[in-house]
């Protein structure tokens, strides 16, 4: 692995890690103290201290080292988590995360800004200064004993006592038990206590054995394999990243040739050259200093050392395991690879329709069949794989309680904030999209939206502020919406506002909901004082271009003085789709199948745009009149119903041609300015179809009934 | 109790049969001491051995160390599949010449 490969996976894994620690401290705040999520964040600081310290960024490491000790009495409550400590400690994520920002871009570290850098550790240290000084310079070795080994597998050292074999246990079978509940990945059998000939009793056992075990069973289950013998044999586990100072226990207390054991420790990879030298190193260390005494010295050092160690492996232990289920659950993908698959996957549905369609024209009942099979096939390998894609746009909201809370502590506003339906899924690249648009509204919401206090009170709302975040699937799209219930838009503002930009002229006639839309407009700020935070000109026009660009529209709903729902649209991915074909004259048009609710005969009120569907009035377009195609008049047309936000109508067509995968290719910036259509597609004949845009047609068929609430 | 059983078919040469447990052990330490010391070069056929147990396998190392320090050369030939799975589990494969299998990798 190059060295750019591997630091940009440290600036991941830091990415990740200060997520869970701004998450843990959030909560924190919310809901208080709580060991378990102080962990979190000192493992967070610790785990990042670590890999920074591999790299030798050696700001980040002194950085989060001063984090970490502060981190480590609250741990031990020394210090309190007041909410100034867990601002400052918000502060000092924030500040880790810009240094990890100028390594990913520069690959080398410097420090963003050594004022404020100044102010934070400082603050932070100085209630821990002193221990800390005293700590780093008394105990250099700390570090070392402290730090596990890189190994990720168990170490087994057996040696098993003499009568085991006349007892009928035979140590073969424990082996063979233990790579039934994992995997040996090394074995050494010691023979040097086999004595020579004449002393040699052949139904004692003299054999030991050095096994490195993977497996994810706890310590316990280990130790029960050993049941039956640990009495007279001495079985000593250690734990995966068992610490050094285990190993030299082990080292120790082993009546073998120390160095002979370091070698097997070596060869089974237990422990790394570097480490077995460190435990070569400390052992004479203490051989020197202890001797003469070192019997009794050793028994007492064990005595005082078992307790604290034998926890600190366990720790360590639940927390592999935790690591190995998270491991065991997910695989790492490069998002590109996945891009090149899914195209790929694309290319592949198109290419079976082809064969499916020569198939058709050839009439071979038997080609079809399997044909049809494969197709199937395809289908779920099209959907699987863009299941891989899919994730939780929570990733996106995650952001939110933090930008939430900044903003409305800088305001002095209370805001409560609740998010639902954060597992909602779409494309990954859609969730990176989202993030600044959403941001953005998010901010206005809290900005605009949401009065002060006091105005609340004066008009009778609740102090808090409501921000609601929900997210939700719907016919083939997801919502968004953000809803808050603070003043809402003032139509009168916005249009004397837009008449003074010269958006629209004084006289025109625009509803309510088309007034609102102005905000919208490139250009329109409403915001009377520029904020920090808001109304510098990037208004929504910005988010509705983003939102545009991911095919999707965005809708909003106003009461004055009672709030303010901004309604996002979004496909569920830009790839594939299950389309509908139709055919209008000699051109095919697809419509995304997922909004397709029945299809029905043409039959109309003559010289209407409406027809009774079922005791209801179903209004409906032409496509041949939209898109201007002459065709010669039709026996029968069909009315394909779709249905979109909520609302139905219907399109007519001159034919149904039935459903087909189709692999949506972006249309070129010539035909940007195209209404109606929102892409492009290959049939398997090699012919293109149109894909149909149901919202924009819908608009154009004026029949933008107010949506009803979802 | 079941026990091994052994052939000479010439000085020198050892063909071993059944199992090769504790409770022959003692006898199989004397038979591979015996035979050793009796020539200059001893082999061993372990074809027809159907089971090993650790006793075994320390008698065999004894063996082995034996020759070692005395001059002479033990070579063990045959080995049976579950002489192979044994040795190679226990890592000693290569000390007794004993055809690599993937017990673990």
């Amino acid at each position: 692995m190059d060295l750019t490969s591997a630091l940009d996976i440290l600036v991941q894994e830091a990415r990740e890690l200060l997520s869970d620690m701004e998450e843990s401290l959030m909560i924190m705040e919310e809901e208080g103290h709580s060991s378990e999520r102080i962990d979190a964040v000192f493992r967070a600081a610790h785990t990042i201290k670590g890999s920074a310290g591999l790299f030798g960024l050696d700001l980040i490491v002194g950085f989060t080292h001063v984090m970490e000790s502060v981190l480590d009495q609250v741990r031990s409550k020394k210090l309190a988590l007041d909410p100034e400590l867990s601002a400052l400690l918000l502060g000092c994520r924030d500040y880790v995360g810009r240094m990890i920002d100028v390594v990913e871009t520069s690959g080398k570290e410097s420090d963003p800004d050594p004022e404020e850098r100044k102010v934070l550790p400082s603050t932070s240290g100085a209630q821990a200064d002193n221990k800390e000084a005293s700590l780093a310079t008394a105990h250099p070795a700390d570090g070392d004993h402290e730090k596990g080994v890189d190994s990720d597998n168990w170490h087994l050292s057996l040696r098993f006592g003499p009568d085991v074999l006349r007892q009928g246990m035979d140590p073969l079978s424990f082996i063979n038990y233990l790579s039934g509940i994992g995997q040996i990945t090394y074995l050494h059998t010691l023979q040097d206590r086999i004595p020579s000939a004449d002393l040699m009793d052949p139904e004692t056992c003299y054999l030991g054995f050095e096994i490195d075990l993977r497996s994810d069973c706890d310590k316990k289950r280990l130790e029960d394999v050993f049941d039956f013998v640990k009495d007279e044999s001495s079985i000593k586990i250690l734990p995966p990243h068992a610490k050094v100072s285990e190993y030299i226990a082990l080292v120790n207390e082993a009546p073998d040739s120390k160095q002979m054991l370091g070698e097997i420790l070596i060869a089974g990879g237990a422990l790394t050259e570097h480490e077995l030298a460190q435990v070569l190193e400390l052992q004479r260390h203490i051989d020197a200093g202890e001797e003469g005494r070192r019997l009794g010295d050793l028994l007492i050092h064990e005595g005082i050392v078992e307790a604290p160690v034998v926890a600190a492996a366990l720790v360590k232990q639940r927390k592999n395991e935790e690591r190995k289920v998270a491991e065991n659950r997910y695989v790492k993908v490069e998002a590109s690879k996945l891009d090149q698959l899914i195209n790929l996957v694309g290319e592949l549905v198109i290419a079976s329709a082809g064969a499916r369609i020569l198939a058709d024209r050839a009439r071979q009942a038997t080609l079809s069949e399997s044909l049809g099979e494969v197709n199937q096939l395809v289908g779920q390998i099209r959907d699987r794989s863009l299941d891989l894609r899919m994730i939780p746009i929570g990733e996106v909201f995650q952001r939110f309680p933090r930008v939430v809370r900044d903003v409305s502590k800088e305001l002095g506003k209370q805001i409560d904030l609740v998010i639902t339906g954060a597992d909602t899924e779409l494309d990954k690249s859609m969730v990176d999209k989202l993030g600044e648009p959403l941001t953005h509204m998010v901010r206005n919401a809290v900005d605009h939206g949401i009065e002060s206090v006091e105005v609340r009170l004066a008009s009778g709302k609740p102090a808090a502020g409501k921000l609601n975040l929900h997210a939700f699937h719907d016919s083939g799209c997801i919502v968004i919406e953000i809803k808050d219930d603070g003043k809402g838009l003032d139509s009168q503002r916005i249009r004397a506002k837009a008449i003074e930009k010269g958006l629209i002229s004084a006289e025109a006639v625009l509803t309510d909901a088309e007034v609102q839309k102005l905000i919208f407009m490139p250009g329109f700020s409403t915001a009377e004082k520029v904020t920090n935070l808001s109304g510098r000109g990037v208004g929504m026009d910005a988010v509705k271009s983003a939102v545009e660009q991911l095919r999707g529209d965005i809708d909003l709903q106003s009461t004055l003085g009672k709030g303010t729902t901004l309604r996002i649209r979004l496909p569920l991915t830009l790839a594939i789709i299950n389309g509908f074909q139709v055919a209008v004259g000699n051109a095919v048009f697809v419509i995304p199948l997922d909004m397709v609710e029945e299809c029905v005969e043409f039959s109309t009120v003559t010289g209407h745009d409406y027809t009774n569907l079922r005791g209801q009035v179903l209004p409906f377009v032409r496509i041949k009149e939209v898109f201007g195609i002459e065709s010669k008049e039709v026996r029968r047309e069909n009315i394909v119903v779709v249905k979109c936000a909520g609302t139905r109508f219907g399109v007519v067509v001159d034919s149904l041609l039935g459903e087909a995968q189709t692999v949506i290719k972006p249309l070129s910036k010539i035909f940007k300015d195209v209404r109606g259509v929102s892409g492009s597609t290959i049939l398997g004949s090699g012919e293109v179809a149109l894909i149909i845009d149901v919202p924009v047609l819908m608009q154009q068929a004026n029949c933008m009934a107010e949506t009803e609430a979802v | 109790m079941t026990e091994y059983t052994f052939s000479e078919p010439a000085p020198g040469q050892l063909v071993l049969e059944g199992e090769l447990t504790i409770y022959g052990a003692s006898a199989f330490k004397d038979l591979l001491l015996s035979r050793l010391h009796a020539n200059p070069e001893l082999s061993v056929s372990l074809s027809n051995v159907s089971s090993l147990d650790c006793s075994a396998v320390q008698v065999m190392l004894l063996a082995q160390n034996e020759a070692h320090m005395s001059g002479k050369s033990i070579v063990w030939q045959q080995h049976s599949e579950a002489v192979c799975k044994v040795l190679n589990t226990l890592n000693l494969g290569g000390i007794f010449g004993a055809p690599a299998s993937l017990v673990w990798s």
